[in-house]
């Protein structure tokens, strides 16, 4: 009895770890080296995208062809482009055109995969098989050139090559969402929700989809890095952004033959999408260990 | 073992049908028939109507959809890949000799990226926590962060232009293999690195590890013997679908060293509107990585007894 008590007394004192919700996520995250690097970079990212028309030092579309290919000096710190537009005003202005890539693609890849991968594992049967086949065969074509066979249908611009690279990533998304949405249906919250007379939209929208968000952004900040890269290189193929728009991928493009006489026109922004990338793949990284209970615990 | 080969043939029937489908599927959403662009403004209005009806009634575009599938599906079978909108050659003549430049490209760069790929992650995992494992992941992460048009253009910077080792563009001897193959190679061996890293680690904690280390048996064979063939099994799936990554990087890396492979002719042939030829180049290059992942998939039986005995 007086064991009992005592346990009792101790219980309130026994607080359990808690290792969930932003106010122990947030610091988890922030705590590690990776994540203060890529995050800085995603957020300057950001700002650029959103405030680079009133930063940038020069206009990015100005031509002015007798400071043509300027090597990078105190006044050009990038040096200019084959037309004498400034380069860091071009780079910082193109940030825009690579977050747009980013939430385009990933929105077209994520929202397609979701309807597809919910629909077919809530449904099950024929729908399923139905869907899962019709994946299969769209993962039989590689990433890049299933976005090639699509821009050679919609023709070559910024927003096909998108439109390309989005629909080319709902394959890896739908079989991903599918996976948790059949595993998360089984469990009794689900259940719990069918008893209390939940309709099917409620169920997928409001009790599955907030179970499986924890997976799904890690997925998605995999992909993320992936969709911009696959972007960059169809308008560095010449099937993207078309110029003057100073998307980085299309400004290494129109800069190649300068190579050997003006290598800086090339590497800027090379150098810019490598930044970017790195950026996101050291965020991204960062946030899997924090939300990955498996990585976690490693 | 011969049943799990024979399944895993016949999977490929419904894929290759899939794909043929899609390719077909190209076809529909084309502005205008292949035929009518190629003679789009050429010879005289009834000669160009004649030869248009010859060439749509030899490939069967007069006929409905479902017909059209079975003509193209019964052409594709005999190896007839239509006519270039552009060269009017047969397309199966403009691509011939840059598939296999293709090909060239890609293996050299598969075995560029297998051997540093599973090498550094071999060393990466066994000096786990050491500078040298802390040099293998950051150079794996630069290389997951590169983009493969931007490397090339380094290399091409530095090797071809500054120090003169390589030619610069073009497809001759082997010289020219070098600089797009190591671009290909260095960028797909970060990914395989990275799922050899951790899988080594996971093998190097199992009880058979400890045993053979508890036998007296030296560290190379340990790791080589032991822990490598364990580690393969995931290593070679990840293989097998990054061939898709080094066919769809080798339609970009063609592009920068001016490769004369399949990928190179797509993005022109893109640009020309060569409907069949694009078409014929995703049907050979989807039909090259299922029949890869098929030998991928057949040398589990060898590598996995498991599946060999089940």
């Amino acid at each position: 009895m007086e064991t009992a008590n005592q346990l009792n007394m101790q219980t309130p004192s026994v607080q359990p770890v808690r290792r969930t919700g932003p106010r122990w996520f947030l610091p988890q995250l922030f705590k590690k080296r990776s994540a203060q690097i890529g995050g800085s970079v995603v957020v300057l990212l950001l700002f650029f995208a959103l405030f680079a028309s009133y930063v940038i030092p020069y206009d990015p579309f100005d031509v002015q062809t007798e400071i043509r290919l300027t090597p990078p000096n105190l006044e050009h710190p990038f040096g200019t482009d084959e037309l004498g537009r400034d380069l860091l005003s071009r780079i910082l202005y193109g940030t825009r055109y690579t977050v747009m890539i980013g939430l385009i693609v990933t929105g077209i890849g994520c929202g397609g995969g979701f309807l597809i991968g919910l629909t077919a594992a809530y449904w099950g049967h024929w729908v399923d098989m139905l869907a899962m086949r019709l994946i299969d065969i769209m993962l039989s074509f590689p990433y890049i050139l299933l976005s090639l066979a699509i821009v050679a249908i919609l023709g070559p611009s910024l927003v096909n090559a998108m439109v390309a690279a989005g629909i080319a990533s709902i394959p890896g998304y739908a079989r991903l969402i599918r996976g948790f949405v059949l595993s998360a249906k089984e469990e009794e919250y689900v259940l719990a929700a069918r008893a209390i007379g939940s309709n099917d939209s409620r169920i997928m929208f409001r009790t599955i989809l907030p179970n499986i968000m924890s997976p799904m952004v890690i997925f998605i900040t995999y992909r993320l890095p992936l969709s911009v890269l696959t972007a960059a290189a169809l308008s560095f193929l010449g099937l993207g952004t078309q110029p003057p728009l100073p998307e980085w991928g299309a400004m290494m493009v129109n800069s190649r033959t300068f190579i050997g006489s003006a290598p800086w026109v090339v590497t800027a922004p090379g150098l810019a999408i490598f930044v970017v990338i790195l950026g996101m793949n050291l965020f991204g990284n960062a946030l899997r260990d924090t939300l990955d209970p498996y990585q976690r615990d490693r | 073992m011969t049943a799990y080969i024979i399944r895993r043939i016949a999977f490929l029937i419904p894929v290759c049908l899939g794909i043929l489908c899609v390719t077909f599927l190209l076809q529909a959403f084309i502005p205008a028939d292949a035929v009518s662009m190629m003679y789009q403004g050429q010879a005289t209005r009834q000669q160009a109507e004649e030869a248009m009806r010859i060439m749509r009634e030899k490939y069967g575009l007069d006929k409905p959809w479902y017909i059209r599938f079975f003509y193209y599906a019964g052409n594709v079978l005999r190896g007839d890949l239509g006519i270039s909108i552009r060269t009017r050659r047969p397309v199966w003549e403009e691509l011939k000799d840059r598939y296999v430049n293709t090909m060239i490209l890609t293996g050299a760069s598969l075995v560029i990226a297998v051997i540093v790929g599973i090498g550094s992650g071999i060393v990466s995992a066994y000096f786990r926590d050491t500078i040298l494992d802390f040099l293998g992941q950051a150079v794996g992460l630069f290389g997951i962060s590169m983009p493969a048009f931007f490397f090339g253009v380094l290399l091409i910077m530095i090797f071809a232009v500054r120090l003169r080792w390589v030619p610069v563009l073009g497809k001759g001897d082997w010289k020219h293999l070098i600089l797009p193959a190591l671009n290909l190679g260095l960028i797909e061996s970060a990914g395989l690195s990275r799922i050899t890293r951790s899988t080594m680690l996971d093998v190097l904690n199992m009880d058979y590890i400890r045993t053979a280390r508890a036998k007296g048996l030296s560290e190379p064979l340990v790791v080589l013997r032991h822990a490598l063939k364990n580690v393969l099994l995931p290593v070679v799936t990840i293989i097998g679908l990054q061939i898709g990554g080094l066919l769809g990087g080798a339609f970009i890396i063609e592009v920068i060293f001016g490769w004369h492979g399949v990928g190179e002719l797509a993005v022109r042939a893109i640009s020309w509107r060569d409907f069949t030829i694009t078409q014929a180049i995703i049907l050979i290059s989807a039909g090259t990585y299922v029949l890869v992942n098929l030998v991928v998939d057949i040398t589990y039986v060898f590598l996995d007894p498991r599946i060999k005995y089940s």
